[in-house]
């Protein structure tokens, strides 16, 4: 939703500039808590905000937003332990907590200035802990790999699939769902796949997940370019998908039996969450009408733009 | 040295080209879908519509399909900001409906941004009773439009403005219409990060006639007040510092003070110190002058 | 009476033969401040008082004393203390006007105008108050105290003198013990001697004792006695300080209407009023107790002798609230209010501690009404939304207005004061009138310093006036892209996001190879029209043209000669040349991934991988692909030619045909 806050953006050659002056710090090493904690500033010199899009945040509600952060990340482990569980607890906690917290719309969070100036500025320690050697594309904010950045969509995309602590996936797991926009474009999708995944996890628990995971995507991505799974319906696409893992279990373990997990339940029939309902257009093009009566699914309500549900944060389950 | 072919081929059958037609993208207001959208912003939902011609009878001749056939047209947009696909409402096509349908997608702006790129499919739902070599697994794709491109955004500028409630803020009178945040000891800082255009949504005249392609009656008066309101402030404010007529051609790119000296430049192309003169002895002559630049009331007839 | 003791001789300064400067020049040292006369002297004068506190005191005391001279003490000022006033002074109408009045601003328990009360007899490393403040007048300050800086501040003395003249008495301590001191002194304007040689004098008069062309101020229990003919305070035993008594004080204020008039009823009362105002909010840190420390100074103030009582800084509508503030900001407990906040600001490059802020936000008091307010007091008549600013010397520099709530019914009051470290900083950023910071007059890390704590006071101040709403609370979701658009034209050339302009984002090309996808089943795409056009650049090899693959039939399912479903494409190769001549043909089937794209590098686990399954001739003969290569003679290939490749129910299928010469 746009309607939220801007948040403050830091140009990528300033940003790189920043880094810099940052690494100069402490050239030999890891800088100390107290060095970084000393760099964070909730305003970079020289940000800027989105021309417009929503209300220029305020300085205490960063700093509101960052004590929040700290707060998750010692949850975590923040700033001693930093240990693989620690990192990737972390992954999925800030994650949740930045979807939720910081009200940016995709549109925004596309923007690789706001998560520069989010790594650089507010969240500096965070960021350096995670990534202690400060490399440019944890530090920056382009996509794929910009600290907080990829995040945040994994939230958006993945929901509570990404912010699972009882039964997460793993980092790589994640990450070979979310490169693609073939599954990562389309949340519904993505999150199916992560849903038809973590079942089959379940029912053949001998398998290796990184293999699996591979495996059934390679079988996903030779059906993408003829068959538009993510048009079927929740059922439909989950048994399509099923059928992928399944096979790639019994393929992977030299045909030893293999359990089918069991079909989803109770799903939203809802594909997009950035679908709104449709105004049809005043001047109707020829025949409208037949075809709605038929399709019934062409929205005759037209509620004026603004109050049209846009962007939810939870997607199908 | 010599010459290669590359096809793509499906595992089934496909229909000829013409058994499937796809009009043109238009806007809801019956208007043809533009290649670049000026007025797009994230609070502007994406709405288009095109009419998709399916020939059935010759479409299940072609891919062998059976009488009882189901498919669907789903439309798709993608955004290369977001790097999101999203998929407008899937219609249904059978032997009893209609050969004309609409495809529609209407998607939230925040999903979007950039380019974004329009397509629209027709897939299999289910194959009845079919032959050997039709399609048979659903979601199989029979047809693909080609793709249009729309640009949302690109390198303009606009005014940083945000449409707020006053009364949510403890700062701003709740009765106000608009208010200009900034101040003149934000000379040196970016336009982008210190001056911001506040207007109030509570005030229902001011919200509509700020929206994009609003038809209020008096949106274009309220709109060049808020205009001209605007370049008087920073005009008149700007030449009232010492400050600015110091160093007005040594602010840095992209500050307040750079902008408010290209406004002036523009418009007047004569020295600050002069128009400073003019304000200070006469300000309401120059106030003229102001009026004559930025008509808040357009003198044409 | 009024007869016993000395009389003081005038002695108007002559140019000396280098010139020098003119007494008018002086008054416009100050510049143009946009203060009320009386409030800038009473800034300046109390200003001076504490610079000039004697270390072994905490309290400087300050009596405020203004009177109208009675008969007897008009006669002493006539004719023992300003004889003979000279040409181009206001001096004689005054003395000569209905009343006179003095306004005496006397402090004590500060060092007095102490050195040789020569410019002559000071040694490099001495002592010179008296010379400063008497004779040296207008000249640059030699050296710099807490608050204010010396030589200009004295100006204020003269601006508010009707008859620009001072009677200036002082107690200080000497070799000899503590000495009294009293002088008079005036800045006209200058003039020629009517009569004599016409000496040119330059404005600048003193009355005193005059030794050897000399003039000496009259030292002792002789000054002592004039002062205490003109009802000047009194030096309590062995006190030392200054008393200035201001000639016909200007102490009328500006009416309704704009206008000053002399001789108003009540004006006395409504300066003195004004005074006790402008102190207040000049000097309150220095009024309050904070925790054990004393008031730093200790006011008196009397009209026509009588004292008048003063509303202390704690119990001022306004100023209460500045009060708490900086007790808060030395960690003091303060009465209630609605919050409060106190933080240390650092800069980061360079590093520093620079400042300490306090802010508190309370419900407002009632709007202060009064005809006659210090500029201060001005700003804050509705309500308050600002910061004080002070050094560490704890006088206010100016109030800095933050953002103000509309309605008036919360007001917030802030402290800002810098650090010890950098007082000299932000002194030197200070005008004459030490009324503002100008950090443009620094250089280096010292113009970041004020640059930076200055926009931190001003952030921290906004940020205090707006309460945090929720996260998340906020900005209306209206469609403003157009507007916004609409008002570009006031920037001309920031950047941003609207789509006006050329988005400069062209699709990336495909890269050399020009890819088909089967055209029916799908629209034509108007790039991939020339899909038959060779990719691979056409270049004569060894004088011949490359042959060109046509695709005649695009790949397709059907059901080959054993009933199997394979993909069919049939193809004819055009080729410049003659019988003879072979051509190799190529076939490759690759499976596509992700969006059609892609060849798929490794299979899944167990999944075919498609191949090329035959050849077929246009007569019908069945080649096996063996290696998926065929080497055929140009002769045979002017008509359709059939590849059959493998069917894969679940994958797309790119069938890549090559033809080339036989090299």
């Amino acid at each position: 939703m746009s309607g939220g806050y801007l948040f403050p953006k830091l140009d990528r050659d300033r940003a790189r500039a920043r880094l810099e002056e940052i690494r100069a710090l402490c050239p030999d090493g890891p800088l100390t808590q107290t060095q970084l904690v000393d760099e964070i500033q909730m305003f970079l010199p020289d940000y800027t905000f989105e021309s417009i899009g929503g209300q220029t945040i305020t300085e205490p509600e960063l700093l509101k937003l960052r004590e929040a952060a700290v707060a998750v990340a010692t949850t975590c482990g923040f700033p001693n332990d930093h240990s693989l569980d620690a990192r990737n607890a972390f992954d999925r906690r800030i994650g949740k907590l930045l979807h939720e917290e910081m009200g940016i719309s995709p549109h925004q969070a596309a923007d690789e200035d706001i998560w520069a100036h989010l790594t650089l500025g507010v969240l500096l320690d965070l960021a350096a802990w995670r990534f202690p050697d400060l490399p440019e594309a944890r530090m920056l904010g382009r996509a794929p790999r910009s600290t907080f950045r990829r995040l945040w969509w994994r939230a958006e995309i993945l929901g509570a699939q990404s912010w699972d602590d009882e039964d997460p996936l793993f980092e790589d797991e994640t990450v070979q769902i979310m490169e693609r926009t073939e599954l990562a474009g389309v949340p519904y999708f993505a999150r199916a796949v992560a849903s038809a995944f973590k079942r089959t996890v379940a029912v053949n628990p001998t398998a290796k997940r990184m293999d699996l995971m591979r495996d059934a995507l390679k079988r996903t991505y030779r059906l993408t370019p003829f068959v538009r799974l993510e048009t079927l319906s929740p059922a439909e696409l989950d048994e399509q998908l099923r059928d992928l893992f399944t096979e790639s279990v019994r393929q992977l373990s030299g045909g030893a039996e293999v359990t089918d997990p069991l079909p989803l339940t109770g799903v939203s029939s809802k594909r997009s969450s950035y679908s709104l309902s449709f105004s049809p257009p005043r001047p109707s093009p020829s025949s409208a009408g037949k075809s709605e009566g038929q399709t019934g699914t062409v929205a005759t309500a037209s509620p004026p733009a603004a109050d049209t549900p846009t962007h939810t944060k939870n997607g199908p389950a | 040295m010599g010459s290669v072919v590359k096809q793509l081929t499906r595992p089934y059958l496909l229909p000829q080209e013409g058994t499937i037609k796809a009009g043109e993208w238009v806007t809801p207001d019956g208007r043809a879908l533009p290649e670049r959208l000026l007025d797009w912003d994230p609070a502007t939902p994406f709405e288009a519509i095109r009419e998709v011609a399916v020939d059935f009878e010759r479409l299940i001749g072609e891919c062998q399909l059976g009488l009882g056939a189901t498919l669907a047209v789903t439309s798709e947009i993608r955004s290369d900001r977001t790097t999101l696909r999203v998929l407008g409402d899937t219609i249904t096509v059978t032997a009893d409906s209609s050969a004309d349908v609409q495809s529609v997608l209407a998607v939230s702006g925040s999903a979007l941004g950039g380019l974004v790129k329009l397509s629209t499919t027709l897939t299999l739902v289910s194959s009845g009773d079919s032959g050997p070599l039709a399609a048979s697994r659903v979601g199989s794709e029979l047809w693909r439009s080609h793709t249009f491109g729309c640009a949302l955004e690109g390198g303009a500028a606009r005014f940083p403005t945000s449409a707020v409630s006053f009364s949510k803020s403890p700062l701003l009178d709740d009765k106000g219409a608009w208010s200009l945040d900034w101040q003149i000891q934000s000379l040196d800082e970016p336009v982008l990060a210190s001056v911001r255009l506040l207007i109030n949504t509570d005030n229902p005249r001011v919200r509509e006639a700020i929206i994009t392609g609003s038809t209020a009656p008096d949106s274009e008066v309220i709109r060049s007040m808020i205009s001209f309101d605007v370049a008087r402030t920073l005009i008149t404010s700007a030449l009232r510092s010492d400050e600015f007529l110091a160093r007005y051609e040594s602010f840095p790119e992209g500050s307040v003070g750079r902008a408010i000296a290209e406004l002036i430049q523009t418009h007047w192309g004569e020295s600050p110190g002069s128009l400073a003169q003019r304000l200070s002895i006469r300000p309401n002559r120059f106030e003229a002058e102001i009026q004559a630049r930025f008509a808040p009331v357009d003198g044409e007839a | 009476m009024a007869k016993e003791g000395i009389y003081l001789s005038r002695f108007s300064e002559p140019y000396a033969p280098t010139g020098g400067i003119a007494a008018q020049g002086v008054k416009n040292l100050l510049g143009r401040p946009n203060l009320e006369p009386l409030e800038l002297l009473t800034r300046e004068a109390i200003q001076n008082s504490w610079d000039a506190k004697r270390e072994d005191h905490d309290t400087v005391e300050v009596t405020l004393s203004l009177f109208e001279l009675d008969i007897q003490a008009r006669k002493v000022l006539e004719t023992m203390v300003l004889p003979a006033p000279p040409p181009n002074l206001p001096l004689a109408d005054e003395l000569n006007s209905e009343s006179v009045s003095l306004l005496c601003i006397a402090d004590r328990g500060t060092c007095g105008l102490r050195g040789d009360i020569r410019a002559t007899a000071i040694q490099p490393g001495d002592n010179s108050d008296f010379v400063d403040f008497v004779r040296n007048i207008g000249e640059p300050p030699d050296r710099e105290f807490g608050g204010g800086s010396f030589g200009y501040g004295k100006g204020a003395f003269y601006l508010l003198s009707h008859a620009s003249t001072i009677i200036v008495h002082t107690h200080c301590t000497t070799k000899g013990g503590i000495e009294s001191r009293l002088i008079a002194c005036s800045l006209g304007d200058n003039y020629n001697d009517k009569g004599g040689d016409k000496t040119r004098r330059t404005g600048r008069h003193w009355w005193g004792v005059i030794n050897d062309d000399v003039v000496d101020p009259v030292i002792g229990t002789d000054a002592d006695g004039l002062a205490a003919a003109l009802g000047m305070p009194p030096f309590e035993g062995d006190a030392t300080g200054t008393t200035v008594a201001i000639v016909a004080p200007k102490i009328e204020l500006p009416g309704k209407d704009g206008e000053t008039t002399r001789q108003e009823e009540g004006a006395q009362e409504i300066a003195m009023k004004f005074i006790q105002e402008s102190v207040l909010w000049n000097f309150w840190p220095k009024m309050i107790t904070r925790g054990q420390r004393a008031p730093g100074i200790d006011f008196t103030f009397l009209l026509a002798g009588e004292e008048v009582g003063l509303v202390e800084p704690d119990e001022h509508p306004r100023l209460r609230e500045f009060a708490g503030a900086l007790r808060a900001l030395d960690g003091l407990p303060t009465e209630p209010c609605l919050e409060k906040e106190v933080v240390s600001l650092s800069s980061k490059r360079p590093k520093k501690l620079l400042c300490g802020i306090s802010l508190r936000r309370f419900s407002n008091q009632a709007a202060v009404s009064s005809s006659h307010l210090p500029a201060a007091a001005k700003q804050m008549e509705l309500a308050v939304h600002h910061v004080a600013l002070m050094r560490n010397a704890e006088l206010v520099v100016k109030y800095m207005p933050g953002p103000a709530f509309p309605n008036n019914f919360v007001g917030y009051a802030g402290v800002f004061r810098c650090t010890e470290d950098l007082d000299q900083v932000f002194r030197q950023a200070e005008p004459p009138t030490h009324d503002k910071w100008e950090p443009r007059s620094l250089e280096g890390a010292e113009r970041t310093y004020v640059n930076v704590a200055l926009d931190r006071v001003r952030a921290q101040a906004e940020n205090f006036a707006t309460p945090i709403t929720e996260m998340k609370a906020s900005a209306a979701d209206l469609p403003i892209g157009q507007f916004a658009s609409e008002l570009a034209g006031l920037i001309p050339t920031v950047g941003g996001l609207g789509a006006g302009v050329p988005a400069g984002r062209s699709s990336k090309s495909t890269g050399v190879i020009i890819q088909t996808t089967s055209t029916a089943g799908s629209e034509p795409a108007p790039a991939r029209e020339n899909a038959d056009t060779p990719a691979t650049p056409v270049t004569p090899s060894a004088g011949l043209a490359p042959p060109i693959v046509e695709i005649v039939e695009i790949a397709h399912p059907v059901f080959d000669e054993g009933g199997i479903p394979v993909l069919t494409t049939s193809f004819k190769v055009r080729a410049g040349a003659s019988e003879g001549t072979s051509v190799v043909i190529t076939g490759i089937a690759g499976v596509l991934t992700l969006d059609g794209a892609a060849l798929e590098v490794e299979p899944p686990e167990g999944a075919v991988i498609p191949k090329v399954l035959r050849w077929i001739s246009p007569t019908g003969e069945e080649h096996d692909a063996g290696e998926s290569r065929l080497i055929v003679d140009i002769s045979e290939l002017s008509k359709p030619w059939v590849m059959h490749t493998t069917l894969l129910p679940d994958a797309a299928v790119r069938v890549e045909i090559g033809a080339e010469w036989v090299q």
